[in-house]
């Protein structure tokens, strides 16, 4: 049995958070009443107007190209790609086919403890369709529901180079994309509202070859979840197919969520070959030096550069870096505490454990987190200090996520502040000694244990707020004599 | 050049309208006689010569992103042959 | 005051509204008795109704006060594939009988803010292709000189019948021209993008323009100063101011250096007739002084060619939404694509549906490289050639037809591509140039024409040059064979 390697490209389709579209003045806005954020143009009416290209569009999908590393291209076109469908309601979309934006770029993902490179073979700007709704099952619906309020929302689309060969490496790169997108502030990229949408390209060949087999377009993948196991599908049926000795059949297929498959859709008037022209309506827009370096200079610092300098700055290991710079809120956040605290390791533990479980509990995001970052820093200076101890810290910290009040503020209210005074200290342990003979015993007969137990009858006598390290010295001190 | 039925049917479909046998036989004379016509200009040297695929040469026009009022729903839906609550109908998607 | 607007410029009738020497109601009472009349006659409209012209003069009774607006009262046809919001827009097509569009071209809307009374929407052929019959779902326009002859367009029509002062119509390769040339009209298609094309339901976005039809070169030139101004939002327009055209036709240019290209005779359906009238024309300028300079222009006579080639790809794609789901005409259909097919076809005329068959054949990637792309190309070559001819002269030269308003009993054209009344007229429309189409007058004979193109932008010279025509050879126009004055 021979066995093949898969080869994946994906095609990415953004839409831009602009307030309107790409060539018309109507709201983006989503959610509204279908069919309300349309006018003559947008709505494909005859004498509609023609398009005035949306000047923050081009800057976002500027962005987009040079966050992705590629070779700008001087003068750009806008080419009609002519088809008939419900939700096209010019009867072709407008968007790059002869000059395009962008091209030749690249991002990197991590997989395995190494880096690589995965090419972009082309980053272009245009118009999105509008919506169809179906009633019940697209298969057995009578008729469908056109909505046309996304007809021509700005969109970027992305076009992998075929460089991917599992659906780990699919999804690895689907969310550094994301996550650079996010970075950029271009995009929402909520897959669940469609503001992110995934389409990959998929085919086998025998392992060490370097032809390309037949492929196969997978539409219809609504989570990083469905890109990885809609791909996953597909390699396998794939597979099965060449091992049986068949052909795999050039096709587009849908993935199923409900059924965990992938399902080939017949839509035999769709053309398979499109007619392209340039549009006669938007001449070419040339894309200056100056302009590409006003964009380049808004660009922030994007995950790769900034994963590099966590390490490298904050000595911290790779794997709290790529935690931290998985999103541009929490890297923010991150080092926004670390003006306040300077112990770079100290502070991603807390965060990566105590705050990251916390908003992993609530289901909540970096974004809605009510602790300030100086807030934070400050608790964690607090415990350096003496002044309450870990375990009190992370009662505090709870109280601090629920409210977003301030460490010292919850401190002093529930008088939580950690007791350090050696005599008040020595009183209690005293006590503690006197009323536990028989650990005092045991410890002095060799049972380390016991000194743990007479710590904790410390700490609870104290409700949890002694200094837990010179308890243990004092005890020990105590019970030497 | 010779143009067959089968692609002039072809090129009507993509065009989303059906030939009826008299209108093909007209239409595959008629572009027959345009290709004849064409020969001449088929030999035309245009080696370094760029497309015209604009009315003018002026630079294109970028718009600031502020939005504008969009149709009112019903003005919107009111040439439409067929609507539902507020939306466009369409007849099946699938073929068959 | 005698409402004979046949024989009354603009400028005049504005005067005579402002100074109450007609009263709107008995304006409004004329048009639509006339209109009527011409209907009935020449079958020129396609929407026109008393309801409207009675709008019409409630609006400009209220302009009256306004001494700023130069075309008050001036009566205006609209060809059918200009939008208004107010009168259904049909382009002549059984698909968009019922289309009303919820907005007005920006070109109506200037030339209403400034008085002008519009009469009605005119008949052309479905989606102005061509102007050789047979396409039109209201039938063909009637020639008020001839009534056995086609009139190409209801707007040229009505500017000849003397029901409208002014039309407006479009000209995608020639149409306009054409049209005036078989009525015996001024017509004027400015620069591409010198006038708005917002609210113009164009078959060809790269080649069309509205253009403007009218029976004198100061009538043409007030309606250009209204409408050539620049449209900031609009990349499809040009962003200039224009010249004052009036102020330049006080005291007009006198020495034209004219090009008359040597293919001008080489063109099919080349009547004699025609011939020997711009023969004689030839040596009339000369008379006049006129440098007239013959000049070869390798790929002139292709223009019409490359212009068919292009046209129908653009065409095939702008007529994609002309799918029965938004608006138009829909038939039913087991599924969303017959749906398509059985709307467009019994939608679209015969004509119509092999152009648009014709454009989707040459861009599929069998031929798009051959015929389109190459087309494009040669567009360049013809749009060089034209250039530099004017760069050494003010203007060019030609028939605007090679034959007179062909008779409905034996069209010269109309089945063939390219139509071969576009052979002087494609030219300006694949490089966008002005050209404007001169009426010359013969007593018991159709009208005849010349066509002169301008370099871009140079829509003064042509004006100027027609103003110079006008009072050196129309002393005499011959009687109408339809008259509406006693109606
Ligand atoms: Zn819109």
């Amino acid at each position: 049995m021979s066995t093949f390697e898969a080869v994946i490209g994906l095609e990415v389709h953004v839409e831009l958070l602009t307030a309107t579209k790409l060539f018309c003045g109507c709201s983006t806005a989503f959610g509204a009443t279908p069919n309300t954020q349309v006018c003559p143009f947008c709505l494909g009416l005859p004498g509609g107007g023609t398009p005035v290209l949306n000047k923050r569009a081009v800057e976002y999908a500027l962005k987009t190209a040079l966050a992705l590393n590629c070779q700008i291209s001087p003068e750009i076109t806008f080419d009609r790609k002519n088809y008939f469908y419900a939700d096209l309601p010019k009867g072709y979309q407008t968007t790059q086919h002869f000059q395009p934006l962008g091209k030749k770029g690249y991002l990197t993902i991590n997989i395995k403890e190494e880096t690589k490179r995965i090419g972009i073979h082309q980053v272009h700007i245009e118009e999105d369709a509008g919506k169809m709704v179906h009633m019940g099952d697209i298969l057995s619906t009578p008729f469908s529901r056109v909505d046309f309020n996304r007809a021509s929302v700005p969109l970027v689309e992305i076009v992998s180079e075929p460089d991917m060969h599992t659906p780990e490496e699919a999804r690895l790169f689907l969310q550094k994309l994301r996550n650079t997108l996010l970075y950029i502030g271009v995009s929402d990229c909520k897959m669940e509202e469609g503001s992110l949408r995934c389409d990959a390209n998929i085919s086998l060949r025998p392992l060490g070859s370097k032809g390309l087999g037949v492929k196969t377009e997978l539409k219809n993948m609504n989570s990083f979840r469905a890109v990885y196991r809609g791909i996953e599908h597909e390699i396998e049926r794939q597979t099965r197919i060449l091992q049986e000795g068949g052909e795999v059949t050039p096709q587009t297929r849908h993935w199923d969520e409900e059924t965990g498959v992938t399902k080939a859709m017949r839509d035999k008037l769709v053309a398979e070959s499109y007619r392209y022209f340039p549009d006669p309506t938007l001449p070419p827009l040339k894309i200056s030096e100056e302009w590409q370096m006003e964009i380049r200079s808004s660009i922030p610092e994007l995950p790769d550069s900034r994963y590099t300098r966590f390490i490298q700055d904050y000595n911290l290991p790779s794997y709290d870096a790529d935690v931290l710079t998985a999103s541009r809120e929490l890297g923010d956040y991150y080092e926004r505490a670390l003006d306040t605290y300077r112990e770079p390791k100290n502070l991603s533990n807390w965060i990566m454990s105590e705050l990251l479980g916390l908003l992993n509990t609530h289901n909540m995001d970096i974004v809605d987190c009510k602790v300030k970052p100086h807030d934070l820093g400050n608790l964690l200076k607090l415990i350096d200090e003496g002044t309450i101890s870990g375990r009190i810290a992370k009662t505090v910290f709870e109280e601090m996520f629920a409210t977003g009040k301030k460490p010292e503020a919850i401190i002093k209210k529930k008088g939580l502040t950690q007791i350090s005074d050696e005599g008040t200290l020595l009183k209690i342990v005293e006590e503690i000694l006197a009323d536990n003979p028989g650990s005092v015993e045991d410890y002095h007969s060799g049972k380390d244990r016991a000194l743990g137990f007479l710590v904790g009858q410390v700490m609870k006598k104290t409700k949890g707020q002694a200094n837990p390290q010179m308890v243990n010295e004092l005890l020990r001190e105590k019970l030497k004599k | 050049m010779q143009v067959s039925p089968e692609e002039l049917n072809n090129a009507a479909l993509d065009a989303r309208v059906e030939l009826s046998a008299t209108e093909t036989k007209e239409l595959l004379r008629e572009v027959q006689s345009f290709f004849n016509l064409t020969k001449k200009l088929q030999e035309v040297d245009l080696e370094g010569i760029a497309a015209t695929s604009y009315g003018h040469q002026e630079p294109n026009i970028l718009r600031d992103d502020l939005i504008r009022s969009s149709l009112p729903l019903e003005e919107s839906l009111a040439n439409a042959p067929a609507v539902d609550e507020s939306c466009f109908l369409v007849p099946r998607i699938i073929e068959e | 005051m005698d409402l004979d607007f046949a024989n009354l410029m603009a400028e005049q009738i504005a005067a005579a509204m402002k100074g109450k020497k007609i009263s709107p109601a008995e304006l409004g009472d004329t048009l639509f008795r006339r209109s009527t009349r011409a209907q009935k006659e020449l079958n020129l409209f396609i929407s026109f109704d008393q309801k409207h012209i009675a709008g019409e003069i409630k609006r400009i009774e209220q302009h009256l006060p306004d001494k700023n607006c130069s075309l008050l009262g001036v009566p205006l046809a609209l060809a059918d594939n200009i939008a208004t919001d107010d009168q259904k827009t049909t382009c002549a097509s059984r698909f968009m009988a019922a289309y009303q569009p919820p907005f007005t071209a920006r070109v109506v809307s200037q030339l209403k803010e400034n008085g002008a009374l519009l009469i009605g929407k005119t008949n052309l052929e479905e989606f102005n292709l061509g102007c050789s019959g047979g396409s039109s779902f209201f039938n063909s326009v009637k020639n008020p000189w001839d009534l056995e002859c086609s009139a190409g367009s209801g707007a040229a029509a009505a500017v000849a019948s003397g029901l409208a002062t002014l039309a407006l119509a479009s000209d995608t390769r020639g149409e306009l021209r054409q049209a005036a040339s078989y009525c015996g009209v001024l017509a004027l298609k400015p620069t591409y993008g010198r006038i708005s094309r917002k609210g113009l339901i164009d078959i060809a976005s790269s080649l069309e323009q509205i253009g403007i039809l009218g029976r004198c070169t100061s009538d043409l030139a007030i309606a250009l100063q209204v409408l050539a101004v620049p449209e900031p939002d609009n990349p499809s327009t040009l962003q200039i101011e224009a010249p004052p055209y009036a102020s330049l036709l006080e005291k007009p240019e006198e020495n034209f250096k004219i090009a008359v290209p040597t293919c001008w005779n080489e063109a099919s359906h080349l009547q004699d007739e025609v011939k020997n009238d711009f023969q004689e024309q030839l040596e009339n300028l000369d008379k006049l002084g006129l440098e007239v300079n013959f000049v070869t222009l390798p790929h002139f006579k292709d223009a019409s060619l490359v212009a068919t080639m292009i046209c129908a790809v653009e065409a095939f794609s702008n007529l994609s939404n002309m799918d029965g789901v938004r608006f138009g005409h829909r038939e039913t259909g087991k599924h969303l694509q017959e749906m398509y097919i059985e709307t467009r076809s019994r939608g679209f005329s015969s004509k119509l549906k092999k152009f648009i068959t014709f454009g989707g054949l040459t861009s599929t990637p069998k031929y798009y490289d051959t015929f389109f792309r190459r087309g494009q190309k040669l567009r360049t070559l013809i749009s060089r050639e034209l250039e530099s001819c004017l760069a050494e002269n003010d203007l060019l030269l030609t028939p605007t037809t090679p034959f007179k308003a062909p008779s409905f009993a034996a069209p010269v054209s109309g089945k063939e591509f390219p139509d071969p009344a576009g052979y002087y007229t494609a030219a300006a429309n694949l490089s966008g140039f002005p050209a404007l189409s001169f009426p010359l007058f013969y007593e018991g004979r159709l009208p005849g024409n010349l066509q002169f193109i301008a370099p871009r932008k140079h829509e003064a010279a042509l004006l100027q040059i027609a103003s110079l025509l006008e009072k050196e050879f129309s002393s005499h126009r011959p009687k109408f064979a339809l008259s509406l004055q006693e109606v």
